[in-house]
């Protein structure tokens, strides 16, 4: 913090005060008594986003409403910070309200990296929300802490019609840890290898699908300070290099942490991994340890990198008229699967983003407003706010009228890797359902630092990764310990 | 007035040339930071760097005040809001306190004096999280309250030295004289020896609203980054956001942040320079 | 607390016309009156009470309550709270990233308050002998005092982006380096670039109080030592210096304490980071408890960091008494 007023502290050590007046600043005092008062107001008074049916800044008339209609205000938390999909969910807001005039929604941006620390500060506070929007891993971590309504999410599946509702063995997959259901899901994606289509038909190169031919294309699209062959996001503090670690690790048949809490980090499939990330490495940008996954869209659309992990949103958002990723940039992009494996094996890490209701007081609330953002129309306008990218996991969307779409015709191919790897992959850890101890270990960085080791320092690979494996052993030590009791 | 120590010759070039280094460097960020707020993302995210913006325009600004869920008119409204109670809330607290420290002849005093500095310089972070925990569990974590609550704190301690200080130095006679003439010691406090503190208060209140404006640790932890999240809470989101931290809305950000404090320190400079330092060491 | 005796007030109230401390009030004053003629008398405690018991419930209770955690396993996260005796302090002092951090957080604060002090203290030499425009310049470097924490992080990070960043352009520009270097991602040069915004925020502080000694030095010793043909140099050595030698003292013990306990640069530009290589003890320390939510924890390093700091503040205090002034008055 500036400590301006250490200064005075010191001259005063030394002499007299002089009474000089301060005329600019005396206002400022004038003011704080008069806003004193406005700070009685606090924190519950209008907030910009609260969705009230009659716009007022009353607050809620829970007296006035109708016996039998949701009453309170339903707090959502959500990662969409995009304008487009905003508007979509606004959408399903307002259903809700004009269903329950009682009730009213306040929907609040919560990063996907920042939920992990809101909702544990919300859980000690009291204030977590009633519906909160994530990945199953992250979820799952506040489930562990009691902080997730699991009886809620059972009245979700009840009031959409049961679990046929959703895509196919879901909850076994992604949802239920324990007989309790700790997720259900909002949409998916997969991570595809986007390209550079333009760099890699100027070097004459194919579509690269084998780790050979990705190797060859990063090596010809390289062209560094100005491009990057393959950009790989390394830095601290979010799971980026722990999700390419596990795709390739996937791709060789292996895993890293399994649901019962083994680190397989010094395995030879996640060494040859490994080997592969460090060999395209290469191709990368020094200043690789300080780029994080949020960086990505912007580098993609800056030019910065010839390819990347990523999903088909970096494409999609080309064809939403934001101004910032022009479509002509965005044409310049397709995309397929990670580089397989040597048996041809494939990495295909589910992007799961699930919804789940949380301990915030107001469980029915939690249950007409999923209800109201399951519902078709609602959802349907939602998963096509930026197009090609949101599969949607529930059976009330028609895939094919889904699919028929101008942008998502354009890029077969991505549709049909996105659709093999939300059918055949699994959330990193999930392989044989959920998996508590990969969440925890893929936020301590322990990857992340061997990652950047071994790609940026030159270390060894088995080196990096038995120390790796030492502190995801640590990591789930501490995690048992906790859950334990 | 002739300086007898005025430069002469090469010793001038060399005071010119290090003045010159040490104002560009302390210059240069917010001019890029201005710079880089009017440029469109394009020019934003191209190497060599454009220095000077060819379609310079408000869109960086206009997309955080007006867009659709801007969220940054009401982070604004979070950091006034806190700034300013806290800010009469230490004036308050710390201008009785002061008096009394000053005026007062009670067993501990020193030992307050003391704790009154220890507690000045008293970081945040050692205290941050038992402090969140005791606000939570009285329910006002993440709400203004909590957050002024948690602001004054780490500001009365320095406001009330200073003013401390100050009344310190008031002769006592004028009090005395009050006094005789019948009025209690808390009417010879409000109106002869505050008034008389204009000056200390004035710089009380424009340090704490600056510190406030710009305090980050206590705004992420107490305030947290919900809708009560002040400038800058939001700022840092901006900065790691998952989702596309784009420079130029970053340094529209920064600008919008940083506009009060230039504005206040500028229009407050002379009183608060030469007041509080080059005022009170001459007087 | 101690606070019982107002007996400045009692020395104030024997004018005739009050009633002495002691005399039986009349029956006849209302009660109101007497209540209020009790409180008048004990002015000086009523005063300071309502902010001294803010401080002691918000910032003395809480440190009470960091000691008592710093033996738990209290989590924010997960209920309950058993006592573990000094298992904490056992796992901080065996971890290697924590002693990581403390040898960051020495050269932290040695070179980041060394070189705000010499920056400074030359830059007010400097502004000390121009003659016209001396408020501009001085506003001028007063700039950076200006930007809050996160103001600096952003501005910084976007002058020194690894892609895009203006800093590369211009070292590329005027031939110091040949393509762009990464600076918060190079494990060599994250933490010496944190440094270097430290400085860069910390000088115009120091050189607003450095100008503040510097008038106090009485103009007749340089005038003498003209006269003795004393060198510009010599006369900073054997005048300036020795004169600023409160000032500099107190700032150095001011600084070394809050640029030590610094949290906000290091976690908003490297996150002490990459591979750990710029952490130092508050980032370790908020890793620990925000992070990971261990409160028991973070609170032993708490624990350790305020031992340090209360010595550091009675060395402080014993070298230069600064509460003298107020304390005699």
């Amino acid at each position: 913090m500036a400590r301006p007023d250490q200064l005075a502290k010191i001259v005063k050590s030394q002499s007299h005060m002089s009474r000089r007046r301060f005329m600019g600043a005396a206002g400022v005092t004038a003011g704080g008594a008069a806003l004193l008062v406005a700070c009685g107001n606090d924190s519950d008074s209008g907030s910009t986003s609260t969705t009230t049916p009659n716009a007022t800044d009353e607050p809620t008339p829970t007296t006035q409403a109708p016996a039998a209609g949701i009453t309170g205000e339903v707090l959502i938390w959500h990662p969409y910070s995009q304008p487009e999909r905003q508007a979509a969910l606004q959408q399903a807001y307002d259903a809700f309200t004009e269903a329950n005039p009682g009730a009213s929604v306040t929907s609040e941006v919560v990063a996907w990296g920042d939920y992990a620390g809101r909702w544990a500060a919300g859980k000690a506070a009291g204030e977590l929300p009633d519906i909160a929007v994530n990945i199953p891993e992250n979820i799952l971590a506040a489930h562990t802490a009691e902080a997730v309504d699991t009886e809620a999410n059972q009245a979700i599946i009840d009031a959409v019609g049961g679990e046929s509702f959703f895509a196919d063995g879901y909850f076994d997959r992604n949802g239920r840890i324990n007989g309790q259901v700790f997720n259900l899901p909002h949409y998916a994606h997969n991570r595809l290898n986007i390209y550079r289509q333009d760099r890699l038909d100027a070097a004459g190169l194919g579509v690269p699908r084998t780790m050979q031919e990705v190797l060859a294309a990063a090596e010809a699209m390289n062209n560094q300070p100005e491009y990057s062959g393959f950009v790989q996001p390394l830095a601290q503090g979010d799971v980026a290099a722990s999700y390419l670690l596990w795709i390739m690790t996937r791709a060789h048949g292996g895993s890293t942490i399994t649901a019962e809490g083994e680190s397989l980090l010094n395995s030879d499939e996640v060494g040859a991994a490994a080997e592969f990330l460090r060999q395209l490495g290469a191709f990368g940008p020094d200043s690789a340890a300080e780029i994080s996954q949020g960086q990505m869209f912007n580098l993609a659309y800056s030019g910065v990198t010839s390819m990347q992990k990523n999903s088909a949103a970096i494409i999609g958002i080309a064809f939403t008229g934001n101004e910032d990723f022009p479509q002509d940039v965005g044409e310049l992009l397709n995309g397929t699967h990670m580089p397989l494996g040597p048996d041809g094996g494939r990495g295909d890490l589910l992007g799961q983003v699930s919804m789940t209701a949380m301990k915030g007081g107001n469980a029915e609330g939690a249950v007409a407003l999923a209800q109201s953002l399951y519902q078709d129309d609602n959802l349907l306008a939602f998963v096509q706010s930026i197009p090609l990218f949101m599969f949607p996991q529930t059976n009330n969307i028609d895939l094919d009228s889904f699919l028929d779409h101008p942008t998502i015709a354009l890029y077969p191919e991505v549709v049909e890797q996105t659709l093999t790897g939300i059918r055949e992959g699994s959330v990193p850890g999930f392989e044989n359902g959920p998996n508590q101890f990969i969440g925890p270990v893929q936020t301590s960085d322990v990857i992340e630092i061997a990652m950047q080791e071994i790609i940026l320092e030159g270390r060894a690979v088995s080196e990096a990764l038995a120390e790796a494996h030492e502190g995801a052993l640590a990591v789930i030590e501490e995690e048992r310990r906790r859950i334990g009791g | 007035m002739d300086d007898p120590r005025a430069l002469r010759g090469r010793s001038r070039v060399g005071v010119a040339v290090f003045l010159a280094v040490m104002v560009a460097i302390a210059v240069f960020p917010l001019i890029w930071l201005i710079l880089t707020s009017i440029k469109p993302f394009d020019e934003v995210y191209t190497f060599p760097p454009e220095y000077i913006p060819n379609n310079p325009g408000l869109n960086n600004y206009d997309q955080l005040l007006n867009s659709e869920g801007a969220d940054f008119p009401r982070m604004i409204r979070n950091s006034l809001v806190i700034t300013v109670s806290t800010t009469a809330i230490t004036l308050a607290l710390s201008a009785m306190a002061g008096y009394g420290l000053a005026r007062g002849r009670f067993r501990g005093r020193i030992l307050l004096l003391r704790g009154t500095l220890l507690a000045y310089l008293f970081p945040p972070i050692l205290v941050v999280v038992p402090m969140f925990v005791l606000i939570a569990d009285l329910g006002f974590a993440g709400t203004y309250r909590g957050g002024i609550a948690a602001y004054v704190v780490f500001m009365f301690p320095f406001a009330t030295w200073l003013l401390a200080s100050y009344f310190a130095t008031l002769p006592r006679e004028l009090e005395e004289a009050a006094l005789v003439d019948g009025a209690s010691n808390f009417r010879s406090f409000f109106e002869v020896a505050l008034p008389l503190t204009r000056p200390g208060l004035a710089a009380v209140a424009v340090f704490t609203f600056i510190n406030v404006w710009n305090e980050f640790l206590l705004a992420l932890i107490i305030v947290g980054g919900g809708e009560n999240r002040t400038l800058s809470v939001g700022l840092n989101n901006l900065l790691t956001s998952d989702e596309g931290a784009k420079l130029g809305l970053l340094a529209a950000g920064s600008m919008i942040a940083i506009f009060p404090v230039i504005v206040l320190f500028i229009s407050a400079q002379r009183h608060i320079v030469q007041g509080l330092t080059g005022g009170a060491v001459k007087g | 607390m101690p606070v019982t005796h107002p007996v400045g007030a009692t020395r104030h109230s024997k004018t005739p016309k009050r009633g002495a401390v002691g005399e039986p009030s009349p029956s006849s004053v209302p009660l109101r009156s007497r209540a209020f003629g009790f409180l008048d008398r004990h002015f000086a405690v009523v005063l300071i009470l309502p902010g001294f018991l803010w401080l002691a419930g918000l910032l003395l209770y809480p440190v009470g309550l960091n000691a008592y955690y710093s033996f738990t396993n209290k989590s924010i996260t997960f209920p309950g709270v058993d006592w573990v005796g000094f298992e904490n302090y056992r796992e901080i002092l065996v971890d290697g990233i924590f002693w990581d951090a403390a040898i960051n957080s020495f050269w932290w604060t040695l070179l980041g308050v060394g070189g705000q002090l010499v920056f400074a203290l030359f830059s007010a030499l400097a502004l000390e002998r121009v003659t016209r425009g001396r408020g501009l310049l001085r506003l001028l470097l007063t700039l950076p005092w200006m930007f809050s924490s996160v103001v600096v992080a952003s501005s910084w990070r976007l002058m020194l982006d690894p892609f895009v960043g203006v800093i590369n352009g211009i070292l590329v520009d005027v031939g110091l380096i040949n393509e762009p270097l990464s600076w918060f991602g190079d494990a060599g040069r994250a933490f010496p670039t944190a440094i270097a915004l430290n400085i860069w925020f910390g000088i115009p502080f120091m050189l607003v109080a450095i100008l503040a000694g510097l008038q106090t030095i009485d103009r007749a010793l340089y005038e003498a030592a003209d006269v003795d043909g004393a060198s510009y140099w010599q006369q900073v050595w054997h005048i300036t210096l020795p004169g600023l030698r409160s000032v500099i003292g107190t700032l150095i013990i001011l600084r070394t304490i809050w640029v030590a306990n610094n949290f906000d640069f290091i976690f908003l530009t490297t996150g002490g980071g990459p591979r750990d290589s710029s952490i130092t003890v508050p980032v370790y320390a908020f890793r620990v408890g925000w992070t990971r939510f261990d409160v028991g924890q973070m609170a032993a390093v708490s624990m350790i960091l305020i031992t340090i700091l209360v010595a550091l503040i009675g060395v402080f205090l014993r070298l230069f008494p600064i509460d003298r002034e107020v304390t005699d008055g």
